[in-house]
């Protein structure tokens, strides 16, 4: 029988003769020497390469986002998987635990999703959602928490207030970017939760405005913003692989404490000694 | 001396000092949930039983217990044209070190999981009171699910167990995760924990019985890729 042989189509790469194809560009002739690390994870994602200035707002995002101190939960994990001198495992660990996680950059897609809702809410029919009365954002942001409790990418732990986010404005403001439609929407909608719920806006949030306003699809800012977080990721994974430190890879007896069920038997141990 | 830097909001903030073990007794002879592994659970259950008593909290009847088996043993073969054995074969022909095949095997295993058991939800809520036939797109007419569905109670059969919801006209997917229904197994999570259980060990023979960098062997080319450019 002559099955037709199944074909993938991809736009990512193609090895050729003393060069390689990425993502519709020549490494050789177009890439190398022209493309920061940044933009070209944008390039590989997103589809197309991007301008100077957003090069910039992307190197700046990944700076912004360069914040690793190995007791947070997410790199905590890292240094854990790397305790037996694993590097890369541990970084795999990671990535894979991010994924529609309500923690990490990951969870810029999923705000990103909620911008994008809340956008085509308050403002049906392409009317600016600058445009529309503050009551009506409201309302969309008061059915959000009530929902949700914590918007994606909002809620800050530990400190009043996200530094990042604060640093990433300043970044996004130097860099000409703070009157771009989803970035001044986030601003809005980041003062309504904080006035109806005391929640202020966390990194993912920002970083899901930064990439709608580039174009980015909810889907592919989740693992963009991930792509460029991962300085923290690598640089956890290489220390811990290194210490490979006894004290993660068991926990002292000290700082564990057993709270389930009490000794117990089990039936069959039970018939077998009463047999 | 490095300088020691400023406290910071991590410092600064009250947190506990231990960790919560609610499964396992850490130190020697551990018991789960309660029971000892060594003086107990190895003396009167088989392994897959003990699994079981993790995942449910519960040290199973018999009938549950051999149901539980029978299924891991159904879920066991993963072939090298299902994407996690596939997998753990090209880790093994670029030359990654054994545990990095386990951790790749273990990944793709959970991701079939995951896919299986998200296509499974109808059926799952369908198990919670199953007072009529299963969902239709459950059902099958065809040979190889009625015959696996045949060797499935043949095998519960021979164990003494039988099991009403499997009933006739399964898919193949649908009649396993009736059976670790059956099993105890009530929540997603503990079947995708059983799915990657249960095939973790026959990737793993078929990933180790390739020669290590024997890329030559490899179909680079299937299936093929057709590059496109543009948007």
């Amino acid at each position: 029988m002559n099955r037709e042989r199944p074909t993938l189509a991809t736009r990512v790469g193609h090895a050729e003769w003393g060069d390689n194809q990425f993502c519709g560009h020549s490494v050789a002739r177009e890439l190398a020497g022209s493309e920061s690390a940044s933009a070209l994870i944008a390039l590989g994602i997103g589809g197309r390469r991007v301008t100077d200035d957003e090069r910039r707002m992307l190197d700046d995002v990944a700076s912004v986002l360069s914040a690793a101190d190995p007791r947070i939960w997410q790199f905590k994990l890292i240094r854990i998987a790397s305790a037996y001198g694993g590097c890369n495992a541990a970084v795999a660990a990671l990535t894979v635990s991010l994924e529609d996680a309500p923690i990490g950059h990951h969870t810029a897609g999923r705000a990103a999703e909620m911008l994008r809702r809340l956008r085509d809410e308050v403002s049906p029919g392409g009317v600016s959602p600058f445009d529309v009365d503050d009551s009506v954002v409201e309302r969309q942001c008061r059915a959000l928490l009530v929902d949700n409790g914590r918007p994606p990418g909002f809620w800050v732990p530990f400190r009043p207030r996200d530094e990042r986010v604060d640093l990433l404005a300043q970044r996004v403001a130097a860099l000409g970017r703070g009157e771009l439609p989803y970035w001044r929407l986030f601003e809005k909608v980041s003062d309504v939760f904080w006035r109806i719920g005391n929640v202020r806006p966390n990194i993912p949030a920002a970083l899901a405005a930064v990439g709608l306003d580039m174009g980015f699809s909810p889907a592919q800012i989740g693992p963009l913003m991930t792509a460029l977080g991962a300085a923290g990721f690598w640089a956890n994974a290489f220390e811990g692989s290194q210490q490979a430190a006894a004290c993660l890879q068991v926990l002292p007896r000290d700082n564990v404490r057993y709270v389930g069920p009490a000794p117990r038997m089990s039936p069959r141990a039970v018939r077998a000694m009463t047999k | 001396m490095p300088q020691r830097r400023p406290n910071g909001p991590i410092e600064d903030r009250p947190s506990p000092n231990e960790i919560e073990a609610r499964v396992v007794t850490p130190g020697p002879d551990p018991r789960v949930r309660g029971f000892s592994v060594e003086a107990d659970f190895a003396l009167h259950y088989r392994f897959p039983e003990l699994a079981q008593m993790a995942l449910t909290g519960a040290p199973p009847d018999e009938a549950k217990g051999r149901a539980f088996d029978i299924a891991l043993q159904f879920l066991a073969p993963v072939a090298i044209a299902e994407a996690p054995t596939h997998a753990a074969v090209l880790a093994r022909l670029i030359g990654a070190r054994p545990s990095s095949i386990v951790a790749v095997a273990s990944i793709a295993l959970a991701e079939r999981a995951r896919h299986v058991i998200a296509q499974h939800g109808e059926l799952l809520t369908w198990l919670e009171a199953p007072d009529d036939d299963p969902p239709a797109r459950y059902r099958s007419d065809a040979a190889e699910d009625r015959d696996c569905l045949d060797r499935l109670k043949r095998a519960l059969a021979s164990a003494g167990v039988e099991i009403p919801a499997l009933g006739t006209g399964l898919q193949r997917w649908a009649a396993l995760l009736i059976t670790l229904h059956f099993a105890g197994l009530r929540r997603a999570e503990q079947m995708e924990t059983a799915l990657v259980m249960s095939g973790l060990a026959i990737t793993m023979a078929e990933a180790l019985s390739h020669a290590p960098s024997d890329l030559a062997q490899y179909p680079i080319d299937v299936p093929a890729f057709v590059y496109e450019e543009g948007p």
